[in-house]
């Protein structure tokens, strides 16, 4: 877990405004990492740094859906899609999100 | 009445033993053919449970907690027992944004049931979930 964390927060690190954490491959997250993620995605918004999350497999996306990440943070199947919204704009994109 | 069969029952003692738990969930699970996605989340639950216990007991002193499987024919229910304090699943307003609190309503979501029963000696969390294939 301490892994993990350090891996996101190394993310923040960057001077990078538009971040994306592939979760490509991962099929268990438990409430410690969801907590790892939460508290990224907020510490990314003092900065002005939006963090999306991209590679969400349908087993971790209904764990997120549980826990309601979809109110506060974009969620996308596919990298690409996160890539595209932050590229070409953010309002854009929006129909590819899992819900 | 449901009749159960104590399938397996454990001592955790450390954090290794959450570990050992949640792999005893799976193998519980597959020895009762349950399928893939009931067994992945009823190993979530078993480390959600776990790791509650855990953190609660180095709160309050205590060393260890009991874990215990138990199957019927309909269903695998898991046993997480602590001493004193008290699991609470229905905390009231969950806040997404939050840093912590999503694990019992992960257990809660992610079963079949659960509940908490309480007495003199301490608190158990039960969940449970369908599929058993005996």
């Amino acid at each position: 877990m301490e892994d993990f964390r350090g891996a996101v927060w190394r993310l923040l690190e960057t001077d990078q405004k538009r971040l994306v954490l592939d979760l490509s491959g991962t099929f268990y997250v438990n409430s410690a990492a969801l907590g790892v993620i939460a508290d990224s995605v907020l510490q990314g918004r003092k900065f002005d740094q939006e963090l999306v999350i991209a590679g969400v497999e349908p087993t971790v996306n209904e764990i997120f859906r549980i826990v309601q990440f979809g109110t506060f943070i974009k969620i996308f199947r596919e990298t690409k899609e996160a890539l595209h919204y932050l590229k070409e704009g953010r309002n854009e994109a929006q129909w590819s999100r899992f819900s | 009445m449901v009749s159960f069969l104590l399938t397996d029952c454990m001592q955790v003692q450390s954090t290794a033993g959450i570990w050992e738990a949640m792999t005893l969930t799976s193998r519980i699970t597959e020895r009762f053919g349950m399928t893939a996605g009931k067994a992945i989340r009823l190993r979530l639950a078993t480390e959600e449970a776990c790791t509650n216990a855990w953190e609660h007991g180095l709160r309050s002193g205590q060393t260890c907690f009991v874990i215990r499987w138990l199957v019927s024919e309909s269903r695998l229910e898991v046993v997480v027992r602590q001493q004193g304090g008290a699991f609470e699943l229905d905390p009231g307003a969950f806040v997404p944004e939050a840093s912590r609190g999503r694990g019992l309503l992960l257990i809660r979501e992610l079963t079949d049931g659960s509940e908490v029963r309480t007495d003199e000696e301490g608190c158990s969390l039960h969940f449970w979930m369908s599929g058993v294939v005996i």
